[in-house]
């Protein structure tokens, strides 16, 4: 089976400039040469510190930064040579969760409409289809419907960050691109939200990229995980065996900065 | 004030009993504090966990005298560092006592360092001002300090400006400031949380490692209960502004007794054995502080929860000692521990 998605060999330099002429210096290597498969219904763990270029990969996938170089295939279409018609007829089937709850929602649009808006722009539902469509969602993230008239600081952190899930979900994706889904989120609400994504994802076959450096929920949500470091990716392999047996160096000093898991190990 | 034996008074070193802290927000009165009571004895490391909004980071700047004073209203009971009454200082004691006696560290490192002076001036200020030093005695003890955080080549880096430097080592910096003037507590206000994981770690061993060769007692806030477990003596669970359990560290984690920590631990997922399932997540949300219950603010998302929990607020009262509910009955490791540790408290009609 062709896999969903399919990253040959990414790259992503940033230029570097300095002086008063804003010359090009040099560049940084936020991403060098990553490449990956993701098969349908999977969930892929990318994990490294900050600056480590996971977010950036995150993005080229989405198309919402230019890759220097490299291919992303989406379903067997090459999206870095896709016609801007054939990009938009694919932008429906993959999302985006965001970390920040706060900026990833128009705080002037009620939660309703936020939810919404991705159903205006890419299908010809009638308002009262949008309608019953937004509550359908708004109860599968479990949200009270009664709230779609709401503006998103009427919110708690997790109930924004179900809104943000709500309107992933709106046009039926195959794949999420989670980036640090549950890291802004109070320790008490993180596992509503992970359990959540859990359901959804046996509920619709969604296929996951979980981006995150919160090792434990990692191990938890993920089928296999790549390990990156200063824009590559220095391991890859099943959830289960990195933890057991991490072979990269990069990955045991990853591993050992883990604290001991208080209470029941 | 009745006369404490003398033993006891000198063990501890910060003493805080019925703080209560109040802010005022466009939303209304905000209860950050309610009733807040605990000490901190010399070299003890304690630690103050909960999550954003639980009062914990408000209850340090109350010690401190840190909260604008129009905005905000302190009373407490007793709020003493070696016996001196803090809330009746003036201002510019309070100064001498921040610093020299009791060193802070903030979550940001870069918002509290001067971005216009170079490191080594923001370290050597301090030393002159609170110990005294020339100038040149100054900067050698600074790029000592320095080089003990594990900044390497202390003396060239000197110079250096805040944003020269990466987030970890600013947080080394203001770890060399705070502790410039060997102060007898050292309060972190969740000094880790904007580090990646491996700088946290380094970070914590340097923490750990200074406490044992200077005696130094510490507080640590934090919402990263797997930080508190190689850290901390003694843990403080905070819940809508109130100490809900207080316990030693082992304690706490192989034995939690109020429901809100058996939550929390329960809601992590585990490193090894099974893989993905559900996790035991807590319902509901973390209270509204403006409009908080008159009983237990976990008491509408707590699985235990009766009459007079949503009645009366249940005060910290020892945990019983033999069988607290939950695992802790067939694990006989947790009993041994149990034994291990006295003093225990939970504040909670169930449990007690």
């Amino acid at each position: 089976m062709t896999p969903l998605l399919e990253v040959i060999g990414l790259k992503k330099h940033f230029p570097v400039r300095r002086g008063m002429m804003q010359r090009r210096t040099g560049s940084v290597r936020a991403v060098d040469g990553v490449s990956f498969r993701l098969r349908r219904g999977e969930t892929l763990g990318l994990v490294g510190e900050s600056g480590c270029g996971k977010t950036t990969v995150a993005r080229s996938i989405l198309r919402l930064t230019e890759p220097t170089s490299g291919r992303i295939v989406f379903d067997g279409v090459d999206l870095t040579a896709a016609s801007p018609a054939e990009l938009r007829a694919l932008r429906p089937r993959m999302q985006m969760i965001f970390q920040d709850t706060h900026s990833s929602l128009n705080p002037r649009l009620s939660v309703g409409r936020s939810i919404a808006e991705p159903l205006l722009e890419h299908t010809d539902l009638g308002r009262g289809q949008r309608q019953d469509r937004v509550a359908e969602l708004m109860s599968i993230v479990g949200l009270d419907s009664k709230l779609a008239g709401r503006l998103p600081h009427e919110f708690s952190g997790g109930q924004r960050q179900r809104v943000g899930i709500a309107r992933a979900l709106a046009l039926k994706p195959d794949l999420i691109v989670c980036d640090e889904p549950i890291s802004s989120l109070d320790i008490s609400i993180q596992a509503q939200i992970v359990n959540l994504l859990a359901d959804i994802q046996e509920e619709f076959g969604l296929t996951y990229l979980f981006i995150s450096h919160d090792l434990r929920m990692v191990k938890h949500l993920c089928d296999r995980v790549a390990v990156m470091n200063e824009g590559k990716i220095v391991e890859m392999a099943p959830a289960e065996a990195l933890f057991r047996e991490p072979g990269h160096s990069y990955t045991r000093a990853l591993l050992s900065s883990l604290p001991r898991r208080p209470g029941r190990s | 004030m009745t006369p404490k034996p003398p033993d006891e008074a000198s063990r501890d070193l910060l003493r805080v009993r019925g703080l209560h802290t109040q802010f005022v927000s466009d939303r209304g009165l905000v209860h950050a504090v309610n009733d807040v009571s605990f000490s901190v004895r010399r070299g003890e490391a304690l630690a103050l966990v909960g999550e954003s909004g639980c009062g914990k980071t408000a209850t340090m700047l109350s010690v401190l005298r840190l909260l604008p004073p129009h905005r905000s209203r302190v009373r407490a009971d007793e709020v003493s560092y070696k016996g001196r009454d803090l809330l009746g200082l003036d201002d510019e004691e309070m100064r001498r006592v921040r610093g020299p006696e009791i060193g802070m560290i903030f979550q940001d490192p870069r918002a509290s360092l001067n971005p216009v002076l170079t490191i080594g001036r923001q370290l050597t200020e301090s030393l002159e001002v609170h110990l005294r030093l020339g100038h040149r005695a100054a900067r050698d003890r600074a790029i000592e300090l320095l080089a003990s955080v594990g900044i390497p080549r202390p003396a060239s880096r000197f110079d250096d400006y805040p944003h020269q430097f990466s987030g970890g080592m600013c947080q080394r910096v203001m770890i060399a400031i705070a502790l410039a003037c060997e102060p007898g507590l050292l309060i972190a206000d969740e000094p880790t949380t904007a580090l990646d994981a491996t700088i946290q770690a380094q970070i914590l061993d340097l923490v750990s490692e200074l406490r044992a060769t200077r005696e130094m007692a510490m507080i640590w806030i934090t919402h990263d209960l797997s930080v508190v477990a190689n850290l901390a003596d003694r843990v403080a669970v905070m819940y809508g502004g109130s100490i809900v359990e207080m316990a030693g560290a082992r304690r706490l984690f192989d034995a939690p007794a109020h429901p809100y920590t058996q939550g929390l631990l329960a809601s992590l997922p585990a490193l090894g054995g099974e893989g993905p399932g559900r996790l035991t997540a807590i319902p509901g949300q973390p209270p509204d502080m403006t409009r908080l219950p008159g009983g237990c603010a976990f008491a509408e998302r707590c699985p235990h929860a009766f009459d007079r929990c949503r009645r009366e607020r249940p005060p910290l009262m020892p945990v019983g000692k033999g069988a607290p509910p939950g695992e802790r009955r067939t694990r006989p490791g947790a009993q041994m521990a149990l034994s291990a540790e006295i003093g225990a408290r939970a504040a909670c009609w169930w449990t007690g």
